[in-house]
């Protein structure tokens, strides 16, 4: 493939998700900002709100934990589910949309158009999260608080790696099912329990995928989470080779 | 070279048990401009995807500007020298005429710029408009300009003409006339056969995933004759058994017959009904398509 | 001189193929002496355009007209009517034969479309009895 096409497809994949992806950025902007400036109100007497029970203490334990467990938590379960969705929408969507047959009439085959849509959609991830995380230190200025860039982007890499299984896995799902809503709606629904079932038995599962995406072991002694970020990759690229195979013998 | 621009073999493609093209065997020569008939449903598009690598077939091969069809690789390169309208026309409709031209341009380097000028121009397409606001025959025309301008050596067009009015219809046969006096091979299905009739010298008549003929279009008129008898009772009529009979009728003195061949022997045949009047007169390509397609 | 309007649209659904009709066409004009020897014909991409017709019918129509002496085909150079071939003569030389043919059919009452559909008969009749041969 030369590279104006390859700069085509990828301006072509681009167009066609940028609405999903400013919309994805602005939710996680907005999380993020509304997690960190309702801290006040959590030191002030978040007692009443059910959700800081369990650490009754938020002022003590310091900003950078509530930020970690509060927002980071969050920030990473919605970043999850949507990039599934971002991920969601290939060339069974256009099937669907009729224009399937124009684009596979190019001299374009479908393997390089799925790895060109899989690359999109991670630069996009990638975006997410760097905007998500980044919004924490801006936001913390607002509420007299005080967060590092830089750690707030290593959270942000990891979340990145221990997450690019989800960002394939939306392109697993819209390979293997017609639909121009139903993939992602099922995509996100999937997600949100695999990360919120382990939670809620927390102790009986040790590892949790969603403590692993928002960096608990990184708190904790500054300890990356290899094995979550190893089974990850190893995640994608089984489910990005099987999403390449089964394109392969397709009809659009 | 290959003596075919297109060519399979006992191409069949399923989809469950429902057989949608059956052993096909298609030839388009190179150079020829090659009408593609059938009714709906009959298999033309789901052919011309496996033509294109967009659809696998269940069995068979083929052959595409001398790619296998089957072979993805080789699929690809060739689809570099060829140029697609699709059925349903649909282009992305986030982009705007401009960028969908842009777009397409990138993946060929032998894009025809003054080309593309020309027919801004002569289709009135507005460069700025998205692509999902254009009405269906404008939609048509940017298809056509995206595959037209590819410089292509093998045209595979999906009913290009669907949508327009008959001036802009007139404006398209000729830009294929051009395309093919450059030297294109045109391959179009369509459900105008009078516009088949116009533009090409070859035709394949497929019903119900069936090739039914195909041939040069000159060969088939001259071929095809339509035999009207005349009796002065009730027309004696009995099935005669001589072979290149494509279809008889027989209603009070009159009797029509339709032959594909052995003119001579048919007409010694009904002769010998002792007829007050035999008549043999030629035909056009609509009464052999609805014929055909009537007897299978 | 190549003047396209020379040609008429053919009609593409009329039965007799559109080459034929081409050929017609020409030999119309070099037997009424619109068409002289050596005018030339216009090419065949251009020709093609203009009535919006298949190229290689085009291309037919000339290689067919030039099997029958009607014109000459110079590579490259394009189509050239022939020095005035006998068969121009022989048809105008035949006019009156038919022109009386036609008063005497008219004489016991036949329409011109009767009688233009009795020489389309014998016409057809005869070409099959030739191709019986």
């Amino acid at each position: 493939m030369r590279p104006q096409e390859l700069k085509m497809l990828w301006y072509k994949y681009w167009l066609e998700t940028r609405g999903g992806f400013v919309l994805a950025m602005a939710v996680l902007i907005t999380t993020a900002a509304a997690g960190v400036l309702y801290f006040p109100a959590a030191v002030r007497g978040g007692m009443h709100d059910l959700a800081l029970h369990h650490h009754a203490n938020a002022a003590a334990r310091g900003f950078a934990i509530y930020v970690r467990e509060e927002v980071f938590e969050k920030l990473a379960l919605l970043w999850a589910m949507l990039s599934v969705m971002l991920g969601t929408g290939g060339l069974l969507k256009e099937k669907l949309l009729g224009t399937a047959p124009f684009l596979l009439s190019l001299p374009v085959g479908r393997r390089q158009a799925i790895a060109v849509r899989c690359g999109v959609s991670m630069m996009q991830c990638g975006c997410l999260a760097l905007g998500a995380y980044g919004a924490v230190p801006a936001a913390a200025l607002l509420v007299g608080q005080s967060y590092g860039l830089g750690l707030a982007l290593r959270y942000a890499g990891i979340l990145l790696a221990a997450g690019v299984a989800f960002v394939v896995y939306g392109i697993l799902i819209s390979t293997a099912m017609e639909g121009t809503a139903w993939p992602a709606i099922i995509g996100a629904t999937t997600v949100f329990l695999l990360l919120i079932v382990p939670e809620a038995v927390k102790g009986i599962v040790r590892l949790a995928p969603l403590a692993v995406l928002a960096g608990e072991s990184y708190s904790h002694g500054g300890v990356m989470p290899w094995a979550g970020m190893a089974i990850s990759s190893v995640a994608a690229a089984a489910m990005l080779g099987l999403a390449l195979w089964v394109v392969k013998w397709q009809d659009f | 070279m290959n003596q075919f621009a297109i060519q399979t073999h006992a191409l069949t493609k399923s989809y469950g048990r429902a057989e949608a093209v059956r052993s096909l065997n298609l030839e388009v020569p190179d150079g020829s401009i090659c009408g593609f008939l059938g009714k709906n449903g009959a298999g033309k598009s789901t052919t011309i995807k496996m033509l294109l690598g967009i659809c696998w077939p269940t069995s068979g091969a083929g052959t595409v500007l001398g790619a296998s069809i089957r072979d993805a690789r080789a699929s690809l390169e060739a689809r570099r020298r060829i140029g697609f309208v699709s059925e349903d026309k649909r282009l992305y409709h986030y982009m705007s005429v401009g960028q969908m031209i842009c777009f397409t341009r990138s993946f060929y380097p032998r894009w025809r710029d003054a080309l593309e000028q020309q027919l801004l121009r002569q289709f009135q397409l507005p460069l700025e408009r998205k692509t999902g606001q254009l009405s269906k025959g404008m939609r048509t025309k940017l298809a056509l300009l995206l595959a037209l301008c590819r410089g292509a050596d093998l045209l595979i067009l999906d009913e290009p003409t669907e949508g327009l009015d008959p001036v802009a219809v007139e404006e398209v046969l000729q830009l294929l006339a051009r395309a093919a006096a450059d030297g294109a091979t045109i391959f179009f299905s369509s459900h105008q056969i009078a516009e088949v009739e116009q533009i090409a010298d070859r035709v394949a008549i497929i019903d119900d995933g069936r090739m039914l003929l195909q041939e040069s279009l000159d060969d088939l008129k001259e071929r095809y004759r339509r035999i009207q008898l005349l009796f002065d009772r009730e027309a004696p009529w009995k099935p005669l058994d001589v072979r290149g009979i494509a279809a008889a009728r027989a209603e009070g003195p009159a009797v029509s017959l339709l032959a594909s061949g052995n003119i001579d022997e048919i007409v010694a045949a009904a002769r010998s009904l002792d007829p007050v009047s035999l008549e043999v007169a030629q035909v056009n390509l609509k009464e052999i398509f609805l014929e055909c397609v009537r007897r299978n | 001189m190549t003047i396209v309007l020379l040609f008429f649209k053919p009609n593409p659904s009329a039965p007799a193929p559109i080459y034929l009709q081409l050929m017609n066409q020409v030999k119309h004009a070099v037997e009424v002496g619109a068409l002289k020897s050596g005018d030339q014909l216009p090419g065949i991409r251009n020709l093609a355009e203009s009535l919006v017709v298949n190229p290689n019918t085009v291309a037919k129509a000339y290689r067919e007209l030039e099997h029958e002496g009607v014109i000459d085909l110079r590579h490259g150079a394009g189509a050239f009517v022939k020095s005035r071939s006998a068969a121009g003569g022989k048809v105008l030389a035949a006019m009156p034969l038919v022109t009386g043919l036609v008063d005497r059919l008219k004489s016991r009452g036949l329409s011109e479309d009767e009688i233009r559909r009795l020489f389309e008969a014998a016409l057809i009749q005869q070409e099959e009895t030739a191709r019986r041969r």
